[in-house]
């Protein structure tokens, strides 16, 4: 690596570096990492959780140490400039980051000044500042994401919009650490035409992703991390020879269309309970009108849809959480009203943050029963038991990786024994392997004899796991059933970009 | 080649007043507020400019409530002594209506300015008077919590009432304290990660020099500003004609 002259020409140079956070943080370090990216390359990062990818998107764009403390040994050069000698404001010029999360990346309220907010930072002035929301809304297609309240977009939106305002400051160097994981299908194939717009403007982009199909026409090289180290450094061309059996070894999600094949209805030889007649208005506008939904019981069932079809909305009013639904249950040869769906079902939400209260994993499980006497105690370890929980009893919820916190809550249905259980979006940002989990898991349910709903828009996941499907499109079931062949290409069709 | 498109900002439609009009007059109620209880005609004004703007922003729900409060506590405050309230009734309705007439203003100013006022205005605005660094941030990602904090609640309490988790249940009535603990810790616990990762983003992004900042928004002071500068006059020198 004496060779100075060609480290000039790269955009992005790492030399014999090595990285350990100071914090006891879930993020794990990375060691010896040397690697050479070109201008104008498309570079994937991957691996499983924990790999190091992250980290190695931190210590390019200067937040690692800067700002998430750590000890660094080797050299990070960025367009040939030593990145040490570089303050973050000083990187915040050549390199624009795009983070995983669209709720927490955008400082503004309003969607223009969002766009404006980093040329605002770099002194930009205000007539160049007009330009160049100009030109980029434009080259990224969204004008009519101007002056819009940003509480009130979608996450792909916030995402296009975060995308656009990295963009606005002219940087020639991308960063995205996941920025798929929180976007539907729909919004995938937008965020890929912003990354082919760079491309095609000759910025350098370097992406860390779990989902990777829609990254296959654009990356020049993928880099495979495993435990912080580099383990290969394939060019796209070898990349895409390797077979999918050896890359859900190496933890990885496919890169090829999910393939939906017909398949034996599991649950033909059940009966069927429904929802009939149920709608929910905002205002006098009906935003979810759906005359029947019949599901066998025990079903594992798969619900489909674009962003905005009313997925969130109706799984809100199956666990009781709007008011004003009308409709009825038959379940058990029994009608139940609306308003005590809630006694019967059960939302994990996409945030579990949001549903853990107490101090220790086992309390957050009697927390859902009746009683909180022995009885209580030995149920609720049995049933951590079954979640490979038992040795995180009595840890507090909160300190647990996003998965295990995901199982707590799943614990906290069972225990309170709610029959219908609701995933909202239960593996995005997951890889392989944890994804697979999440799917025992709920196969374990369907077991006990519950009925599981599953938003979701993991094409591999949905494979795998479910099998009873239901679409929504604008608030309406636009067709439900298992796996017959004419569904069977119906989800090939939707999941294509 | 339709080349050069360039972005027009909309109009400002309506009352619009610069951000430093807005703190200057806040800090002008605020003060007056302590001066003008004797005058109930003067107190009724201050009261009444909260409660115009945040009309004038279409935030009629908290200016309506805001409003209500207020004619509930003008009727205690004339007709009050005409009824023989216990003495701890009397004392605690005292206290509500004192607090309509003093806190309320003020906080009412101040939710107004979070709700009418970007964040990069803010910034750009304080960055005029040279207020250092050091406050200009902090303050500024108010604005930004304040619509996440809402969003963050609702989340949690969805969860809460699926777990019932609520007043009245068993559960509850052994340990009361649990729904303002159970609602609190998730929330303190997002609200920081939320925090954390947006200052990561905002750096990221080059937030940090601000002598060097532009705004995008071109700050000046208009005939509102001026209307309400003469407003702010004449109440000033009412209160202190009122005090000699």
């Amino acid at each position: 690596m004496d060779n100075n002259g060609e480290n000039i020409n790269s955009m992005v140079v790492l030399e014999n570096v090595s990285f350990s956070y100071n914090t006891v943080e879930h993020s794990a370090g990375v060691y010896d990492i040397n690697l050479e990216i070109l201008p104008g390359q498309v570079v994937i990062l991957c691996g499983a959780s924990g790999c190091g990818k992250t980290t190695i998107t931190r210590l390019i764009n200067g937040l690692s140490p800067a700002y998430y403390p750590g000890e660094l040994k080797g050299n990070i050069l960025i367009d040939g400039i030593d990145s040490s000698e570089l303050t973050l404001y000083e990187l915040s010029q050549k390199i624009g980051s795009v983070f995983q999360n669209p709720r927490s990346q955008f400082f503004s309220v309003d969607s223009t000044g969002e766009i404006a907010f980093g040329c605002e930072n770099i002194g930009v002035s205000r007539e160049e500042i007009y330009k160049r929301i100009g030109r980029i809304t434009k080259d990224l297609n969204m004008e009519y994401l101007l002056d819009r309240d940003i509480f009130a977009l979608s996450g792909g939106e916030k995402q296009k919009i975060a995308c656009a305002s990295v963009a606005a400051m002219l940087p020639e160097i991308f960063i995205l650490d996941e920025p798929s994981s929180n976007l539907d299908l729909r919004t995938i194939s937008d965020l890929k035409e912003v990354i082919r717009n760079w491309k095609k403007q000759g910025k350098t982009v370097i992406i860390a992703e779990h989902r990777l199909y829609y990254l296959m026409e654009l990356a020049d090289r993928v880099i495979y991390m495993k435990d912080g180290r580099i383990v290969n450094d394939f060019s796209i061309d070898e990349f895409k020879k390797i077979e999918e059996t050896q890359l859900h070894q190496m933890g990885l999600r496919s890169v090829y269309p999910v393939k939906f094949e017909e398949r034996n209805d599991e649950n033909s030889n059940k009966n069927n309970f429904s929802f009939n007649n149920i709608s929910f208005s905002y205002g006098k506008r009906k935003f979810i009108d759906i005359p029947d939904i019949t599901v066998p019981y025990g079903a594992i069932v798969g619900v489909l849809g674009y962003n905005g079809a009313g997925k969130s909305t109706l799984a809100k009013m199956i666990c009781g959480l709007e008011k004003r639904v009308k409709g009825s249950l038959n379940y058990k040869s029994g009608i139940i009203m609306a308003k005590d769906w809630k006694n019967l079902s059960y939302m994990v939400m996409q945030d579990v943050n949001h549903q853990l209260f107490t101090e220790s994993v086992l309390d957050e499980v009697i927390l859902s029963m009746e009683e909180d006497d022995e009885i209580a105690k030995e149920n609720a370890k049995k049933i951590l038991k079954d979640l490979n929980l038992e040795m995180f009893c009595d840890v507090h919820p909160l300190s647990l990786s996003g998965g295990q916190k995901q199982r707590v809550a799943i614990g906290s249905a069972i225990a309170s024994d709610k029959e219908i259980l609701i995933f909202d979006e239960p593996t995005s940002g997951l890889d392989y392997e944890h994804m697979l989990e999440v799917s025992e898991i709920i196969k374990h349910l369907k077991a006990e004899g519950r009925t599981s709903f599953i938003i979701t828009h993991d094409p591999e996941f949905l494979e795998e796991c479910c099998d009873y499907l239901i679409f929504l499109e604008n608030g309406k079931l636009l067709w439900s059933g298992a796996w017959t062949k004419e569904n069977a290409e119906r989800v090939s069709k939707f999941f294509e970009i | 080649m339709e080349e050069n498109i360039i972005y027009e900002p909309p109009k400002h439609r309506g009352l619009y007043l610069d951000p430093r009009t807005k703190v200057l007059v806040m800090l002008v109620l605020a003060t007056l507020i302590f001066f003008v209880h004797k005058n109930l005609i003067l107190n009724s004004i201050l009261v009444f400019i909260p409660i115009f703007l945040l009309i004038s922003d279409k935030r009629y729900r908290p200016a309506f409530i805001y409003g209500g409060l207020f004619v509930i506590a003008i009727f205690v405050k004339i007709y009050g002594g005409k009824f023989e309230f216990p003495y701890l009734i009397s004392m605690i309705l005292g206290l509500i209506v004192e607090l309509i007439f003093r806190f309320f203003p003020v906080f009412m100013f101040g939710y107004y300015i979070i709700k009418s006022t970007k964040p990069n205005e803010f910034i750009s605005a304080m960055n005029l008077w040279h207020i250092p660094e050091a406050f200009i941030i902090p303050v500024s990602v108010v604005f930004r919590f304040v619509p996440t904090l809402a969003e963050e609640n609702k989340s949690i309490s969805n969860a809460m009432r699926m777990r019932e988790i609520r007043f009245g249940t068993k559960k509850f009535l052994k340990n009361p304290s649990m729904i303002l603990e159970y609602r609190l810790v998730p929330l303190m616990m997002s609200v920081a990660k939320i925090g954390e990762e947006l200052s990561a983003a905002a750096l990221s992004r080059g937030l940090g020099r601000l002598k060097k900042r532009t705004c995008m928004v071109e700050l000046r002071f208009g005939i509102w500003d001026a209307g309400m500068a003469i407003l702010i006059g004449v109440l000033v020198i009412w209160t202190i004609m009122g005090r000699i």
